[in-house]
């Protein structure tokens, strides 16, 4: 099996557990891209792999993606700390039920 | 892409055109223009309903080099997009004015969402199919949060913005390891590869599972879920109207086309999942509203269930179950804009009056909200005569000639549940007294009242004679397959 495929895989366990344990809002968001760039990883490896171009043009597609993401979400992150002074998604619990 | 592609999307055109004059009104534009924000939107909408109206009876063909396919099924969800995204920038004009919030780029953002969902229903490629949702997801992850001095709008954008970002990352995994089982990411190409293999790729499975979990959470299904009732709470409520029904929609069109187009091979596999997800999702989504006091998240909840009841008309995988399905999908889309437009007529500055006492004697207080409230009611709870009725009796009934009996067994029997939480709120509304103090119900604009009044004509005439829609569904579905 391709290695890099076996690193993609790794990338992408780290990106999740990380997700799931982490406290940190921006943390949470890191391991998110982190995820990303796994799958970025796969499909330049699969591409290899199959000898075609396609996955490494999926790949800048994705990046414009995530960097739009990116901009969104450290938006979000901005307004709420404004309002809260704090980045712990568990502070955010005015609804409950 | 040939000229001739290029005229076959002008709805989309037509809908970014117009995102990007609306973002220009914003800062350029006369104060006194402000009203016409929801107008230009409108009239946008219009237009690409009209472009869209040229293309009927088209023959059925792909475009962009095989990544969008043009046919029945393609305007179906288009046209749906352009009424949910025109009636809720009817809903929003007045609400946004009285929230002071009235701006540009709201209205250009849920043109932005429509053609992301309309992008992610007509493409036949999983990386168009990505982008699409994806510019769906980021115009919605802003527009929960648009009120940006509300700390339950911001904590509903930063929660849908988090868990949605997760699901993308692992719906982007899941086309990758298609990609690398398959060669391709196109569907027709994924299926003809999967059938000349004859056994399935190893990595084929796993990818399936990704993407169902990734569409999963976009589309809100049981165990993915934790986010909905938050979102649907703190968001804007004319923004809840919205993504009660477009998201949803986008994810339910997104996952037909991978599964019934690109996927048939394993079917097995993929009913056997859905079955379940779908048992789940109607489950505990009835089970958990009927605890609710707060009425927006208790149709939260609702809205869950709702999607449990569409997923059985995908897990039966017939023309019949698919056509169901997308019957369905209009009806629960007319009933969901109508509950959510009457809440948010009646929630009052600062959208505040959406507890379960505020509907309190609601019948005398304001008559005809009441009753358009209850009618609504009804037909969610798929009493006959509505239009839900007839919606779940195709749906179940398409389940049982398919052989699922077990599982419109278990969605009879939701639907029963869900009955007594629908009708708290009309026992509330018709059979308690106001308690003292409660202030009068705030005028309700006409526009606004013209759409509850022909979304309510509408659930009661789909109830009667539903065979118009139902033929366009079966239409529509004929894409598929």
């Amino acid at each position: 099996m391709n290695p890099y495929l076996v690193l993609s895989l790794l990338l992408f366990l780290v990106g999740t557990t990380g997700f799931i344990v982490k406290k940190n809002v921006l943390a949470m968001f890191l391991c998110v891209e982190l995820m990303l760039n796994a799958a970025n990883l796969a499909f330049v490896a699969f591409a290899r792999d199959l000898g075609q171009l396609q996955g490494q043009i999926f790949v800048f597609l994705v990046m414009v993606v995530a960097a739009a993401e990116a901009a969104v979400g450290l938006a979000i992150m901005i307004v709420l700390y404004r309002r809260r002074q704090t980045l712990n998604p568990d502070d955010a619990d005015t609804m409950k039920g | 892409m040939t000229l001739d592609e290029l005229f076959l999307l002008i709805p989309q055109w037509i809908l970014l055109a117009a995102a990007a004059a609306l973002m220009l009104m914003e800062p350029f534009g006369r104060p006194a223009g402000r009203r016409r924000l929801g107008l230009v939107t409108v009239a946008a909408v219009a237009a690409a309903a009209y472009a869209l109206q040229l293309q009927w009876g088209l023959e059925p063909r792909s475009i962009a080099g095989g990544m969008i396919r043009i046919d029945g099924f393609s305007l179906f969800f288009q046209w749906l997009f352009l009424v949910i995204a025109g009636l809720s920038a009817v809903l929003s004009t007045d609400f946004n004015q009285r929230e002071g919030i009235d701006r540009g780029e709201y209205y250009a953002l849920l043109l932005t969402a429509c053609s992301g969902m309309s992008l992610a229903a007509m493409s036949e490629d999983l990386i168009l199919t990505f982008i699409g949702i994806e510019i769906l997801s980021l115009s919605t992850y802003i527009l929960a949060g648009f009120k940006r001095r509300d700390i339950a709008s911001n904590e509903a954008s930063l929660k849908y913005f988090l868990l949605g970002s997760f699901a993308t990352a692992i719906l982007l995994y899941g086309i990758a390891l298609v990609y690398g089982a398959t060669g391709s990411t196109q569907y027709q190409a994924i299926r003809a590869s999967a059938a000349l293999q004859g056994e399935i790729p190893a990595l084929l499975l796993p990818g399936l599972g990704l993407l169902l979990v990734g569409v999963g959470f976009k589309i809100g299904l049981v165990p993915f879920h934790s986010w909905v009732p938050d979102v649907y709470e703190g968001a804007p409520s004319p923004v809840t109207a919205f993504m009660a029904v477009g998201p949803k929609a986008a994810g339910i069109a997104a996952l037909l086309r991978i599964l019934a187009e690109a996927l048939p091979g394993l079917a097995p596999d993929w009913t056997r999942i859905l079955w379940l997800l779908a048992v789940l999702t109607m489950t505990l989504g009835n089970a958990a509203a009927l605890v609710q006091s707060n009425v927006k998240r208790m149709l939260a909840y609702s809205a869950i269930a709702q999607a449990g009841y569409i997923l059985v008309g995908v897990v039966v995988h017939t023309r019949e179950g698919f056509t169901a399905a997308l019957f369905y999908l209009v009806i629960y889309t007319v009933m969901s804009l109508v509950a959510f437009g009457v809440i948010l007529a009646l929630s009052g500055p600062g959208d505040r009056r959406v507890h379960l006492d505020d509907y309190a004697g609601l019948g005398r207080r304001a008559p005809y909200a009441a009753a358009a409230m209850g009618i609504t009611l009804l037909a969610l709870a798929g009493i006959p005569l509505t239009g839900g009725f007839m919606g779940k009796f195709f749906l179940f009934g398409s389940a049982v000639k398919a052989g699922f009996v077990g599982l419109a067994v278990i969605a009879v029997l939701n639907s029963v549940l869900s009955v007594f939480y629908y009708f708290r709120v009309l026992v509330y509304m018709y059979m308690k007294e106001a308690p003292g103090g409660t202030t009068d119900i705030d005028p309700v604009s006409r526009p606004v009242w013209a759409i509850l009044a022909i979304g309510v004509l509408l659930i009661l005439w789909l109830g009667v004679s539903p065979d118009r829609f139902l033929a366009l569904a079966g239409y529509s579905s004929l894409g598929l397959k």
